[in-house]
C-alpha cells in the first residue's frame, strides 16, 4: 500500500458481480476495522503504520495477530456474503473492565443483492425496472436526469467514507481514560437465513452472540452472531445470544451518521452508534 | 536523402572539407608548422590564448584544432579513394575497430569525422555497434551503422549501402522491401542478431582463433569466405553508375582496378594490425559471418603445445580450470571418455551400469504389468480387503545379486570374497560384493582401492549384464508364481502381498483375533516364502531372503534379520520391540540426511521416535516426512502392495566425465543432454511443465581431479527452475531454456562436474499427433475481402451497389447470406474459457456442472444478451452517411427465419419487422444484418468478435449488436417542463412516482473482453455505452413486482431496487438539491412560517430517507441545513435589528417560533425513524 506515486488512473469499474462485489466490501472492511482502530486507539497508537488505502492516508495495525484477526474475520465476512444472508456488519468496541460494549461500527448491507450460490461469479443481469411503470411514469423526467451520468468511482466513495469516519470518530465522546478496550466483529444475517454458527470447532468461523456484550440497542435481525475475540486473549470467544433482547431505553445513547455508498449493486449504510454504558448510566 | 538528415552536415561537411584543400587559408600554414614544430607559431585563431571569461571558445577551438588534425591525417593519405566524401561520421560507443582506427579509416578516405556531436544532424552517420534503448530511440531516424560499414567499405573500395549495416532496423511492425533477383518482395522486418554477439563472434579474439585455425591447416572458414568474396567482387563490376550510394550528388569513385590494386597498400600503410584482421574479418559480409560454425578452440593433440601432462602434480597451480581441462583433454584417452568426444554422451549412457538397471527396471516393470494384467485376466478378482485387516506382505531379495550371479559362472569362488566392479583400478567402485567378502568389512559403493587394503585376496569379477537379466527374469517368474499382488522393487527384490492365500490357510476374515487361525495365517506365510526360496534358489541358483511382515515396512525391515539366505517373520505382537531397537538408519527411506536430522533432534533409535510428538517431528522434518517417520516407529506403513508410483519426474543426468574447456562444448552438452531427456520423455509418453537443471560445480576446496579419474568430486550443486507456460517435450524448446539457465549460473565452465535436466510437473502425451496441448487460435485470412465474388461480405449485402435486394431470389439471396459454415466467419471465443455456452443449453446439463464453471458459462450465455437474437458473426457495416432506405441494408423480409421471429420476446421482434416497415423511412441506428440461423442445427453460437477493424479506423458501433435490445428501452418520453413555483414544489407527491436510477451498466459488456480491447477503442465503447445508457434511464416505481423472469435469462437476475424516495414533485433525492429546495422553501416563507402540511412533507421524507434509503447522513444533514437556515435568520435579526415596524418585528418573531417548530417536529421525525430502524437519535448541531 505504500507507494511513492499515486497515478491517475481509470475509475475502477464497479463489482459486476456477487464475488467481486464481496471482495470489494472486504476490503473496505479490512482497512475501516484498522482505521477504526487506530482512531478510537484500541491499541496504542503507536502500534499502527500509516499506510495508504484507496489513495487516503489510513492507518494499520502491526500486530499480527491482530492483522490475523481482522483478516479472518474479513474473510469469514466475505464468505456470509456470497452466502447473501447478511445484513450487516457491525465492529463493536467494548470494554475489557466491564465487558460491555461502548461502541459499535455499524455497516448495513441490506442493500446487496442476493444471489444464488452458484451464480457468485455470474455477472450481475442490469436491474430493469418495470417497462409499465416507465411507461406510465413517462412524466418528469426532470433535466438533471439527462445530464451525463457521473461515473461512480468506488475508491472515491470508499475515500469519502473512510474521512466521513474520522470526523465521525473525532465528534463521539472519548473513551474511558482508566480502561483497556477489545474489539469484535459482528454480522447480523436474515431473518430467513440459518444461524452460520458451526457445530464442529472447525467450522464454528462465527459464534452467537450474547445481547448484552453485542447490542447497544435491538438490531434489525433476530439474530446476530459475533466473530468475537478480546485483546489479550487471543482465543475465540463462543458466546450464545438467544432472539432478539429487550427494547430498552436509549438513554444518552447516540447515532453518528457516517456516510451511505451507492456504487452499483454495492450499497451500504456506515454510522458509529456509542452506548449509554460509555457515559456510566446503568445499564437496565 | 532526407532534409531533416542534412540540416546541419552540409554547413559541417563545408567546414571539415574547407580543410582538406590543401591551398587555403592561413590554418593550412599553421597546420603544416603544427607537424613541424606544434609548439611553435600556430597562426590559427583557434591557437589563441582563451581570454578571460571565454570558456564556451574552448570547445569551439577544440574542436576546430580536432579538424586540424583530421586535415592532416587526408593529406598524408591522399593515394586512398576519398570513399567517405561526403560523410561525417560519429563514433559512439565501444566499436571493434576501435575508435581512432575508424577515424582513421574514415578521415584518410575522405570523410569527416566528429568526436564531439553536437547536435545529431551534424554528423551523417553514428557509427556504433549496439545502441542503448534510450539511445536506440533517440537516433531511430538517424543513420546508424555498424563498425563493419566503414571496413567493409574500404576494403570494397566504394561506399557500401549504409542501409545493410543498420544497427537500429525499422522494427518489425515495418515491412522491408527486399530486391532479390530482381524481384521485389516484401518480408517482415527480421530482427537481426544481437549486435553483441555479432561484435563477440568477429572480434580480435575470434580472428586470432581463427588464425590458430589456418596455421594448423585446417580448411579456415575466413578463408572461405575470404573466397566468396573474391567471387563477389567479381560480381560487383559494374558500371559506376550502377554503384548504390546514398550520396547520388556525390561522384562515387569507381576506379575498381584501382581500388583493387591499392588496397593492400592501404592496409599496410595506415590500418594498424587489429584492423587488419578486423578486415579480414569483415571481409565477407557479416551475416554470413553470423552464420558461421562458432569457432572452437579444440587444441589438437598434434599440434597443442602444452605438454601431455597427466600428472597432476606436475600442474602449475595458478591454472585455472579451464585450462587444466585442456590439459586434461590433451591426452586423447581421456578426450574419447570425457565430453571431449562428441559420442560421450550416447557411450556414457552405453556404459553406466546406474542407467542400464534404471533402463532395466522401466522394462521390468512393463513386463510386470503385462504379466499381472494376463493373471488378472485369467484369476478372478481377489476378494477385496477391508480396512484392519490383518495383512502379510514379502519382500524376496537376493542376496549379493550382482555378486551371486556372477559367482555362478565361476564355482571356484564360491565361499571366496568376491566384488563385482568395473575394473581392479583403484577408482573404481564395487557395485556388489558376497557375504565372505562382507566379512571383511566391506560395503557396496566402496572405493577399490580401500577394498583391496581391506581384503588384499578380493577377486574382482566384471559385470555380466546378460547373466544378471537371466536370473532376473527367472526371479521374477518364481515371484510371480506366487498367487499374491507382486510390485517390482529392483531388477532383484519384489514385494508380494499374499494376505489372500494366509487368509484362506487360516479360515478367517483377517478380522477376529482367533488363536488358531493367526497361526495358520503366519504358518502359511512362511510356507510360501519358504516355497519361493527353494524355486528361486532351483531357477537361479542363488539365494533368496525373504521378510515377512504386516505391511512394506515391516516386510523390508524383517529382510534385514532375515539375510542372508533366509527368512524372518515379523509377528504383530513383536513388532514394536523389533523396530524400536533399529536405529533409524535402518528405517527404509531413511538416508543419512534424514537421520542426520533425527539426530539432531535427538532421536538414534526408532524406539526415541515414540517419545517425540507428531507435532514436534513434522516442525523439524516437514509435515509429509514427519508424519511417515512418527507412524514407522510404530510400525505402520499405510502404501500397499502392488501400488505403482506415478512417476512424477524424468531427468538425464550425468556427473562423470565432465570436463569443459569452455563454455561453448558446456552449452552443447546441455543441449544433447536435453535431447537424451527428450527421448526419456518420448519413451515414457510424458510431456513436462517445470524444467529444472542441475549443476554439480566443484568445490572451491576441491582438487581440480578428484580421486575417480574423471568423476565429480566434490561438488556444490545448484539447481535452477523453470516453468514452460505450456507442456512440453520438445528438444529445442528445453535446449534453450536449458542453456539459457546455465547461462545465468554464470559459472565457469571448467570447473562444471555435473549436468542434469530434470522435467518435472508432468502430464501424460495424448496420443495422436504429437503437438502441445495448448489450442491454437487459427488465425485464418481477413474474411472475403477478397474473394467478394465467391463469399459476399456482409457489408457489401447492404451495400447500396447492390441494389434493389427484393428483386432477388430467395436462392440467390441465401446465397450471398454470409455463410455461417464458412470458416472464416467462425467467431473468437472471447469469454476466456474453452467451453462455449451452446445456445439452448440443456438445464439438467447445466445444474450438474460445477458452480464456478455454471456461472461463468452464463455470464458467457448472458454476453449475447439475447441468445436467439439474430446475430451475424460478421464485422459490422460503417455507419453510412446518407440515409439509405432500410430494406437495402437489411436481407428481405423473406430470408427471415420466422421461428427466430417466433422465438424472440415480443418487442425485439416488433421492432426487427418495424424496420421492414416501409412506412418508416428511417431509423436511428444502422443494424447488421439479422441472420437467420437454420432451425434446429446444432451449431454453436459463440460470441461474436465485433470488433473487426474495418478502414482503419476503429468502429464506434463495434458493440452495435446490442443496440436491438437496447432500443427497446429508448423510448423518447414527453418531457414537461418542471416550472414549478417553490410553493408548488413543497406539494406533498403522494403519487407513486420514479426517480432516476443511474446504474452504470457493466453487464452490457463484458470487463473481460473491455480489458482486451485497445485504450481508445475501450474509450469509445465506453462512451457509446453511456451514451445509451443515458437515454436509457427510465423511472422507477416504488411497487414494481419483479417482472416474470424471461426464460433465456440465466445470470442472477436482481429485482428492481425499490423506489428511492424522492422529495417533492421534482424528485429531489441528492443532498445538494434537497439543500436547494429547503433553501427556496425557508426563504419564501421566512416571514411567515412553514406551512404545516409542508412539514410534513419533509418529515415524511426524511423518515422515508432514514427507513428506506437506509441514509441516516442525508437525513441528518437536511435537518442540519434547516436548522442553520433558521439560525441564520435569526441571528440579524437580533444583533442588527433591522429598521422595522414593530408589528414586523412581532410577525418575524412569530416566524422564529413557527420555523422552530418546524425544526423540533423534524428533529423529532429524525429520531423516531431511527428509533424504528432500532438505532438510538442523533446529536443534531
Amino acid at each position: 500500500m505504500t507507494t511513492f506515486s499515486a497515478p491517475v488512473t481509470e475509475p475502477k469499474p464497479l463489482p459486476s458481480n456477487q464475488s467481486a462485489l464481496a471482495a470489494s466490501f472486504t476490503d473496505f472492511l479490512t482497512v475501516s476495522i484498522h482505521q477504526i482502530l487506530f482512531l478510537r486507539s484500541v491499541y496504542p497508537r503507536a502500534t499502527f503504520l500509516p499506510v495508504r488505502a484507496y489513495n487516503y492516508p489510513v492507518r494499520q495495525s502491526r500486530h499480527p495477530k491482530v492483522c490475523d484477526y481482522i483478516n479472518d474475520a474479513a474473510i469469514a465476512v466475505g464468505t456470509e456474503i456470497l452466502k447473501g444472508t447478511i445484513t450487516a456488519v457491525s465492529i463493536i468496541i467494548s470494554s475489557l473492565r466491564t465487558n460491555q460494549p461502548l461502541e459499535r461500527y455499524a455497516f448495513d448491507l441490506s442493500g446487496f443483492p442476493r444471489v444464488p450460490v452458484g451464480e457468485i461469479n455470474a455477472t450481475f443481469e442490469e436491474r430493469k425496472d418495470d417497462p409499465s411503470s416507465s411507461s406510465k411514469l413517462g412524466v418528469n423526467v426532470s433535466e438533471r436526469g439527462s445530464a451525463p451520468p457521473q461515473t461512480i468511482d468506488l475508491e472515491a466513495q470508499f475515500r469519502a467514507c473512510l474521512a466521513r469516519l474520522a470526523s465521525a470518530c473525532a465528534r463521539l465522546t472519548p473513551l474511558p481514560r482508566d480502561d483497556e478496550f477489545s474489539f469484535t466483529v459482528c454480522i447480523e444475517v436474515r431473518e430467513d437465513a440459518l444461524p452460520p454458527a458451526g457445530t464442529t470447532k472447525e467450522e464454528q468461523t462465527w459464534i452467537v452472540a450474547e445481547p448484552g456484550k453485542v447490542h447497544l440497542r435491538s438490531c434489525t435481525a433476530p439474530y446476530s452472531v459475533s466473530k468475537a475475540k478480546s485483546a489479550d486473549d487471543p482465543q475465540q470467544q463462543h458466546q450464545h445470544l438467544p432472539p432478539p433482547p429487550p427494547k430498552v431505553s436509549n438513554g444518552r445513547a447516540k447515532t453518528v451518521p457516517v456516510r451511505r455508498v451507492e456504487a452499483g449493486e454495492l450499497r451500504l449504510e456506515l454510522w458509529v452508534e456509542e452506548a449509554r454504558q460509555k457515559f456510566n448510566e446503568p445499564v437496565d | 536523402m532526407g532534409s531533416l538528415l542534412n540540416t546541419k552536415t552540409g554547413s559541417v561537411r563545408k567546414r571539415i572539407e574547407s580543410r582538406t584543400v590543401p591551398s587555403r587559408g592561413p590554418w593550412r600554414r599553421a597546420l603544416a608548422k603544427l607537424v613541424l614544430d606544434t609548439f611553435e607559431d600556430e597562426a590559427g585563431e583557434e591557437y589563441d590564448a582563451s581570454r578571460f571569461g571565454g570558456f564556451g571558445d574552448y570547445m569551439r577551438r577544440k574542436k576546430i584544432k580536432l579538424q586540424n588534425l583530421d586535415a592532416e591525417i587526408r593529406s598524408s593519405s591522399a593515394g586512398n579513394p576519398p570513399i567517405f566524401r561526403g560523410v561525417v561520421a560519429h563514433v559512439n560507443g565501444y566499436t571493434q575497430p576501435s575508435l581512432q582506427d575508424l577515424h582513421r579509416l574514415i578521415v584518410g578516405h575522405g570523410g569527416g569525422f566528429l568526436q564531439y556531436l553536437d547536435g545529431k544532424t551534424a554528423a551523417t552517420h553514428v557509427i556504433a555497434s549496439s545502441l542503448t534503448p534510450k539511445k536506440r530511440e533517440e537516433f531511430r531516424r538517424y543513420r546508424v551503422v555498424q563498425p563493419a560499414w566503414v571496413v567493409e567499405s574500404v576494403r570494397a573500395g566504394r561506399l557500401l549501402p549504409w542501409d545493410s549495416f543498420r544497427v537500429v532496423d525499422e522494427g518489425h511492425a515495418q515491412k522491408v522491401l527486399r530486391f532479390d533477383n530482381g524481384r521485389v518482395s516484401s518480408q517482415i522486418n527480421t530482427n537481426p542478431p544481437s549486435a553483441y554477439k555479432t561484435q563477440s563472434r568477429s572480434s580480435w579474439y575470434a580472428s586470432q582463433l581463427k588464425s590458430v585455425d589456418i596455421e594448423a591447416g585446417t580448411p579456415s572458414t575466413s578463408q572461405k569466405t575470404l573466397e566468396n568474396h573474391d567471387s563477389n567482387a567479381g560480381a560487383n563490376l559494374i558500371p559506376s553508375d550502377d554503384i548504390q550510394s546514398d550520396y547520388g550528388d556525390f561522384p562515387s569513385f569507381n576506379t575498381l582496378d584501382a581500388t583493387q590494386t591499392d588496397f593492400p597498400v592501404i592496409e599496410e600503410a595506415y590500418v594498424p594490425k587489429q584492423a587488419v584482421a578486423e578486415i579480414e574479418e569483415y571481409y565477407s559480409p557479416p551475416r554470413i559471418i553470423q552464420s558461421e560454425p562458432i569457432p572452437v578452440t579444440k587444441p589438437d593433440s598434434s599440434t597443442s603445445p602444452l605438454p601431455l601432462a597427466r600428472e597432476p602434480a606436475s600442474l602449475k597451480t595458478g591454472m585455472s580450470s579451464e585450462e587444466y581441462n585442456a590439459q586434461l583433454l590433451s591426452d586423447p584417452k581421456t578426450r574419447n571418455t570425457s565430453v571431449g568426444n562428441p559420442e560421450f554422451l550416447q557411450q556414457y549412457y552405453r556404459e553406466s551400469r546406474l542407467h542400464h538397471l534404471s533402463t532395466w527396471k522401466a522394462e521390468l516393470k512393463a513386463q510386470l504389468m503385462s504379466a499381472a494384467k494376463e493373471k488378472s485376466q485369467t484369476q478372478t478378482s481377489r476378494p477385496k480387503l477391508g480396512p484392519g485387516v490383518r495383512r502379510y506382505i514379502l519382500h524376496v531379495d537376493f542376496d549379493s545379486f550382482f555378486a551371486a550371479v556372477s559367482i555362478r559362472k565361476h564355482p571356484e569362488l564360491e565361499g571366496k570374497p568376491v566384488a563385482i566392479a568395473h575394473g581392479t583400478g583403484s577408482g573404481s567402485e564395487i557395485a556388489s560384493c558376497n557375504y565372505s567378502a562382507r566379512d571383511f568389512g566391506l560395503k557396496n559403493g566402496m572405493w577399490m582401492k580401500s577394498a583391496l587394503q581391506m581384503c588384499p585376496g578380493l577377486k574382482v569379477l566384471p559385470y555380466d549384464f546378460p547373466a544378471y537379466e537371466d536370473a532376473s527374469q527367472k526371479f521374477y517368474a518364481a515371484v510371480l508364481a506366487v498367487d499374491g499382488v507382486v510390485q517390482s522393487v529392483s531388477i532383484d527384490e519384489a514385494l508380494i502381498d499374499v494376505t489372500g492365500q494366509c487368509l484362506r490357510a487360516g479360515g478367517s476374515d483377517g478380522r477376529g483375533v482367533s488363536e488358531g487361525s493367526i497361526y495358520g495365517e503366519e504358518a502359511k506365510a512362511d510356507e510360501i516364502a519358504e516355497c519361493l526360496r527353494a524355486s528361486v534358489k532351483e531357477k537361479t541358483g542363488c539365494d533368496v531372503s525373504v521378510g515377512i511382515g504386516g505391511n512394506i515396512l515391516l516386510a523390508k525391515v524383517a529382510l534385514r534379520r532375515a539375510k542372508p539366505a533366509g527368512q524372518f517373520q515379523l509377528k504383530p505382537d513383536a513388532v514394536l520391540d523389533f523396530i524400536g531397537e533399529l536405529t533409524v538408519r535402518d528405517l527404509p527411506g531413511v538416508g543419512h540426511s534424514l537421520s542426520a536430522k533425527l539426530e539432531e533432534i535427538g532421536v538414534k533409535f526408532v524406539k526415541d521416535i515414540r517419545t517425540l510428538s507428531k507435532e514436534r517431528l513434522t516442525s523439524s522434518l516437514g509435515p509429509k516426512t514427519g508424519a511417515k517417520m512418527w507412524d514407522y516407529a510404530r510400525g505402520i506403513d499405510q502404501s500397499e502392495v502392488g501400488h505403482e508410483v506415478v512417476r512424477k519426474s524424468v531427468s538425464a543426468e550425468v556427473n562423470w566425465g565432465i570436463r569443459f574447456t569452455n563454455q561453448i562444448q558446456a552449452e552443447d552438452f546441455v543441449r544433447s543432454l536435453c535431447d537424451e531427456l527428450h527421448r526419456r520423455l518420448i519413451d515414457n509418453l510424458v510431456k513436462g511443465r517445470q524444467l529444472t537443471l542441475k549443476v554439480m560445480r566443484r568445490a572451491p576446496d576441491a582438487p581440480l581431479e578428484p580421486a575417480k579419474h574423471l568423476g565429480h568430486g566434490k561438488c556444490d550443486v545448484f539447481n535452477k527452475s523453470v516453468m514452460l507456460g505450456v507442456a512440453t517435450n520438445a528438444q529445442d524448446v528445453i535446449g534453450k531454456e536449458a542453456v539459457s539457465m546455465l547461462k545465468s549460473f554464470n559459472l565457469s565452465s571448467g570447473d562444471l562436474r555435473g549436468l542434469g535436466v530434470q522435467m518435472t510437473k508432468l502430464e501424460p502425451l495424448k496420443p495422436g499427433p504429437m503437438e502441445s496441448s495448448q489450442m491454437q487460435l487459427q488465425f485464418n485470412k481477413s474474411p472475403a475481402r477478397k474473394k467478394v465474388e465467391q463469399n459476399i461480405d456482409p457489408d457489401d449485402v447492404d451495400s447500396p451497389r447492390k441494389g434493389d435486394r427484393h428483386g432477388l431470389s430467395a436462392a440467390e439471396s441465401s446465397r450471398l447470406a454470409p455463410s455461417l459454415n464458412d470458416s472464416s466467419h467462425k467467431p473468437l471465443n472471447l469469454s476466456g474459457t474453452q467451453f462455449i455456452m451452446p445456445t439452448q443449453a440443456d438445464p439438467e446439463v447445466l445444474a450438474e456442472l460445477p458452480g464456478d464453471i455454471r456461472s461463468r458459462l452464463i455470464s458467457q450465455g448472458k454476453s449475447r444478451p439475447d441468445a436467439v437474437r439474430p446475430v451475424s458473426p460478421t464485422p459490422l457495416p460503417r455507419p453510412r452517411r446518407q440515409g439509405t432506405a432500410a430494406p437495402a441494408e437489411f436481407p428481405p423480409q423473406s430470408q427471415l427465419d420466422p421461428d427466430t421471429l417466433a422465438a424472440l420476446p415480443d418487442d425485439v421482434r416488433a421492432e426487427i419487422l418495424a424496420y421492414y416497415d416501409p412506412q418508416q423511412p428511417s431509423r436511428p441506428m444502422p443494424l447488421e444484418p439479422p441472420h437467420a440461423p437454420s432451425a434446429g442445427s446444432l451449431r454453436l453460437k459463440k460470441p461474436t468478435t465485433p470488433t473487426k477493424r474495418r478502414r482503419g479506423r476503429p468502429s464506434t458501433k463495434a458493440l452495435g449488436n446490442m443496440k436491438l435490445t437496447q432500443s427497446n428501452f429508448t423510448a423518447v418520453r414527453p418531457r414537461t417542463s418542471d416550472s414549478t413555483t417553490a410553493e408548488d414544489a413543497m406539494r406533498p407527491q403522494s403519487s407513486s412516482s420514479g426517480h432516476e436510477v443511474p446504474t452504470l451498466d457493466a453487464s452490457e459488456v463484458s470487463t473481460e473482453f473491455l480489458a482486451a480491447l485497445p485504450e481508445d477503442i475501450r474509450q469509445e465503447i465506453l462512451a457509446e455505452q453511456r451514451r445509451a445508457q443515458q437515454q436509457q434511464r427510465i423511472a422507477n416505481t416504488r411497487k414494481a413486482p419483479a417482472p416474470p423472469l424471461p426464460p433465456q435469462r440465466r445470470g442472477p437476475v436482481l429485482p428492481p431496487l425499490p423506489a428511492r424516495p424522492t422529495f417533492t414533485a421534482q424528485k429531489l433525492t441528492q443532498l445538494p438539491d434537497l439543500r436547494h429546495a429547503v433553501d427556496e422553501w425557508h426563504s419564501a416563507f421566512s416571514t411567515e412560517g412553514p406551512f404545516a402540511e409542508d412539514v410534513a412533507a419533509l418529515s415524511k421524507y426524511l423518515h422515508r430517507v432514514i427507513v428506506e434509503e437506509k441514509d441516516i447522513d442525508k437525513a441528518v444533514s437536511v435537518v442540519n441545513w434547516t436548522s442553520w437556515l433558521i439560525g441564520r435568520q435569526q441571528q440579524p435579526a437580533e444583533i442588527t435589528p433591522t429598521p422595522r415596524s414593530s408589528n414586523g418585528s412581532f410577525s418575524s418573531s412569530l416566524d422564529v417560533v413557527a420555523w422552530d417548530r418546524a425544526l423540533a417536529s423534524l428533529q423529532e421525525t429524525v429520531v423516531s425513524a431511527l428509533e424504528e430502524r432500532g438505532l438510538p437519535p442523533v446529536d443534531f448541531d
